[in-house]
């Protein structure tokens, strides 16, 4: 057995190993891919040669002598800039010094023969730069091009021989001498233009101010090696984070897509077609409102038809006006009761738990038999005061008998999650909140008024939202109790809900365009409520 | 007024019958319009007893006695007393001025009448200008402020604090030490305050209970406590850096360590718990009492603290620094009655035991005895536990 285990226990290990060792060669995949992404979209060629020109000038100024020095990777960038540092403030008051002398020339001959050099000083400037630039970027592709040549060559070497060798050395080494050639080659290009480019006949201070203005200019915008690295990490990162969302997501995105995104968007397709036939999927045309319209003037939606006295929209408004704070205000009765309950606590949670795990259909048929016509429990019940009942769910009932069976039905239905809820968050409240409370004298309601309700606001908010939208939406109830005709046998009226109102418009006359229409109402309504518990909330629950 | 607390005892019993004594037998009396610190290791049923007199918890046998009425079985809001929680248990959703209102809610007081009063205690607690905050945007000691005034807005005749500076960093707990000595002495409301904390009782207190296992150890001011301990855990618990003990012997009038002579010591021959307190250390040029080599010690500003071995034992004293500076040796003496001798098997002073009558004496001890017997016990049974939760790790690590 023991040896059984431990071959397991190897077993899962080796494939654990492989596993890893598959979602690291993953990883380095993505992130190499990623940082080719970011190289072609940061168009990494213009941006290092833009870098050259300007550290071109930096050198030909500075003077350094030796112009084959690789501005890109041997310079030293600190020796660079500690020379810049006094170079920046002598530029600065060289450009002071120049607009005062500009100034002094103001009206005079010379100040146009003084603008005219200056401009054109510029744009020597400009011209000598973008020939660097163009050289600059034939260098960095030349450059990138020998870089894949020997990438290529030893790829090549090592799938050969599958290890690293002299061989590899011999190739670097030679692709080495190769980059110095090249290098050697352009900087000397890049030099040549610098030297042949005609240089400004006017004063000297011309030059001077210009050079300084532009040395200044090309040192503000010079890049440091260490921030583009960093903006590359930084990009590699982000997308690394974004492809482990979607795939953690993915599968929750995509079952939310199929079984709930499609749907609502299609019922909004549905809502603006016109006669649509489900059979071939034909429509006769288009309708912005018009499906809207059919449905608000529906008999029994909103407007009680004359021979029903019944409409949806009034039943459903009734049932969640009713049963809402009943259920609320009941729950959280036996909330408080059962938290203060010590003994057989555990039993009296079970039993107001039973209702939940039970089918509501279920209890639809148990609701209907008690409150039969002969012999339901509950005439039974009214009989011992010496009332008649009558009927409730049955032949000759009226609509707030049935009205009320239902919203007794819905209450004792919904009853058993929100017990559930508020007891687990009474449970959750500081017990000094309410030692400190009875040293200070108070009261039981007012504990329950002043503590209980505020500390478990939040709760109850949540409770409320949920039960309104669960109102809106009964309609298994209706079915559990009345059945598919939703009212009592021979009723002139009805108990259907606007889901029920749908439901039967998909159902027994299939115009599907009209139930979109009417399930957008619903939305739009359940919408409007929850929009307004969240605003008058707002001054009452307490986080 | 006086609070008086007689063979107070609370029991606790577990969901397996197991019985935890908290509070045994406790007899004190607390008096009238003085701050009184009950002091002990956590677990020792200080909190416990600061809830019985609150009457959050029923005694199980005892009586309280609040100047002359028997509040025993009395409710809390009954008893005219104030509490301030360890974690305030101020009411999150209520503004500062609410909170502190609501005491006087309850005992309907009109509220122009109400508003005023509790602006007199927001200002005599130094919060007068927060009154419209939510408790979250108060920091940990304008909170404790708070929980301190909706305690006193009722007037209550006894003020009950418990730990109410652990939650505080240590620069606001020197604040609000002040504040609550200040408060109180300004009220002149009877105070009972419960902390683990030594230091704090010593600085705040008038007079300090040290308990420990349900039982009191020794009553008093703080300054005699720490200068007569009644017994070794007193002395051990007091004081820091912490007393030096170890069991001495007393032969002619001087104390024996391990064979060594140390110092005079007026006290009948026999085998004791010598504690020392480190300050009682004096550096004698006179070069008597015991050599004491400078090379292990450490200068701590104004004072030095020198670490030496006596025997296997390592002694620390605590000594000023001028007089050891430069010095390569020094010599300690200790004064005849800054060496405090316990009886070697019941623990308490020596003093005491001279009070005490024989029978009394044996009693102690024999106390004593079981107390040692079983704390072995329970020690065996927690090594027993650690061992048995090694072991499945061990068989582990020995399969592979």
């Amino acid at each position: 057995m023991k040896t059984l285990f431990a071959k397991i226990k190897v077993g899962f290990a080796k494939v654990s190993w492989v596993f890893r060792r598959l979602i690291n060669r993953v990883k380095t995949a993505v992130r190499n891919v990623c940082s080719k992404i970011w190289v072609f979209v940061s168009c990494k060629d213009k941006r290092l040669a833009k870098e050259r020109v300007r550290l071109d000038y930096l050198k030909d100024y500075l003077g350094f002598e030796d112009y084959n020095l690789d501005v890109r990777f041997d310079i030293n960038l600190n020796e660079l800039r500690e020379k810049l540092g006094t170079l920046n403030q002598q530029s600065k008051e060289s450009e002071t010094q120049r607009k005062k002398y500009v100034d002094s020339l103001q009206g005079t001959k010379e100040h146009q023969e003084y603008l005219a050099s200056y401009e054109k000083g510029i744009n020597r400037l400009k011209t000598i730069d973008q020939k660097r630039l163009l050289i600059a970027v034939q260098y960095e592709k030349e450059l990138r091009l020998l870089q894949e040549k020997t990438n290529k060559e030893i790829n090549k070497i090592s799938y050969a021989t599958s290890s690293f060798n002299d061989e590899i050395l011999e190739v670097q080494e030679r692709h080495r001498q190769e980059k110095e050639a090249l290098r050697i080659e352009y900087n000397k290009m890049s030099h040549q233009i610098f030297l042949d480019s005609e240089k400004p006949s006017h004063k000297k201070e011309v030059e001077e101010a210009l050079y300084h203005y532009e040395i200044r200019k090309a040192h503000k915008s010079l890049p440091t090696e260490r921030t583009v690295l960093e903006k590359r990490e930084k990009f590699v990162k982000a997308v690394k984070s974004i492809l482990q969302a979607t795939l953690y997501l993915a599968p929750v995105m995509i079952l939310l897509a199929i079984f709930s995104f499609y749907p609502i968007i299609n019922s909004f397709r549905l809502s603006v077609y016109q006669g649509y036939s489900e059979i071939d999927g034909s429509i006769a045309g288009y309708t912005l409102f018009g499906n809207f319209i059919n449905v608000l003037k529906d008999a029994n939606f909103i407007v009680p038809s004359s021979h029903t006295g019944s409409s949806a929209l009034i039943n459903t408004v009734v049932i969640v006006a009713l049963s809402v704070p009943l259920t609320i205000i009941i729950g959280l009765a036996i909330a408080v009761g059962l938290n203060s309950i010590k003994p057989l606590k555990g039993v009296l949670q079970t039993i107001f738990f039973l209702p939940y795990v039970t089918n509501s259909l279920a209890l639809g048929l148990v609701f209907a038999y008690i409150f039969r016509n002969d012999g339901g429990l509950f005439n039974q019940f009214l009989a011992t005061f010496g009332i008649d009942g009558g009927a409730w769910v049955g032949v000759g009932a009226s609509y707030w008998k049935a009205m009320f069976v239902m919203i007794v039905f819905s209450v004792w239905n919904g009853l058993a999650f929100k017990i559930m809820v508020f007891l687990s968050a009474i449970q959750g409240i500081d017990k000094q909140y309410y030692q400190a409370a009875s040293i200070d004298a108070t009261p039981r309601f007012k504990q329950f008024r002043r503590i209980t309700v505020p500390l478990i606001s939040p709760t109850i908010l949540y409770v409320v939202i949920t039960s309104v939208i669960g109102g809106f939406k009964t309609y298994t109830s209706v079915i559990a109790l009345f059945g598919q005709s939703g009212a009592p046998r021979g009723a002139t009226y009805n108990l259907k809900t606007i889901v029920f109102y749908i439901y039967d418009f998909f159902e027994v006359t299939g115009k599907l365009s009209e139930a979109a229409a009417a399930s957008i109402i619903l939305f739009a309504l359940i919408l409007l409520m929850t929009l307004v518990q969240m605003q008058v909330s707002k001054k009452r629950v307490h986080y | 007024m006086e609070i008086k607390l007689i063979n107070l005892t609370k029991v606790f019993v577990d969901k397996t019958k197991k019985e935890t004594r908290a509070v045994d037998n406790f007899n004190i009396t607390i008096p009238s319009g003085k701050l009184v610190g009950l002091l002990g290791p956590s677990g020792c049923g200080k909190s416990t007893t600061l809830f019985m007199i609150a009457g959050l918890h029923d005694p199980t046998d005892g009586r309280i006695f609040f100047g002359e009425d028997d509040v025993t079985r009395l409710s809390p809001d009954k008893r005219g007393i104030g509490l301030v929680f360890q974690n305030y248990a101020l009411y999150p959703h209520m503004t500062v001025r609410q909170n502190i209102m609501f005491p006087l809610e309850n005992l309907q007081v009109e509220r122009n009448e109400a508003l005023k009063e509790t602006q007199a205690i927001a200002n005599l607690v130094g919060i007068g200008n927060l009154l419209d905050r939510k408790p979250a945007q108060l920091s940990g000691g304008q909170q404790q402020r708070v929980a301190i005034a909706r305690a006193l807005v009722k007037k209550p005749r006894v003020l009950l604090l418990d730990e109410p500076l652990s939650n505080l960093d240590a620069r606001l707990r020197l604040q609000m030490r002040e504040e609550i000595k200040r408060i109180q002495r300004e009220t002149g409301i009877t105070t009972i305050f419960v902390t683990h904390d030594q230091e704090e009782a010593m600085s705040i207190s008038d007079e300090i209970i040290i308990m420990n296992f349900g039982v009191e150890m020794q009553k008093g001011k703080p300054q005699d406590i720490y200068n007569h301990p009644d017994n070794l855990f007193v002395a051990k618990f007091l004081g820091n850096p912490p007393i030096n003990t170890f069991e001495g012997e007393i032969k002619g009038n001087y104390l024996y360590f391990e064979g060594e002579k140390l110092f005079p010591k007026k006290a009948p021959n026999g085998i004791y718990h010598v504690g020392i307190r480190p300050e009682d250390f004096k550096v004698n040029d006179v070069k008597e009492g015991v050599k004491v080599n400078t090379e292990t010690m450490e200068v701590i500003g104004r004072d030095t603290m020198i670490r030496f071995n006596a025997g296997e034992h390592q002694v620390r004293a605590l000594v000023e620094s001028e007089t050891v500076v430069g010095k390569k040796e020094v010599y300690l003496t200790v004064r005849d009655d800054k060496i405090h001798l316990f009886d070697y098997e019941s623990e308490i002073a020596l003093r005491k035991i001279q009070d005490l009558s024989p029978e009394e004496l044996e009693k102690a001890r024999a106390e004593k005895r079981i107390e040692k017997q079983k704390f072995a016990e329970a020690q065996a049974i927690r090594e027993e536990k650690t061992r048995k939760q090694r072991r499945p790790k061990k068989s582990k690590k020995e399969s592979e």
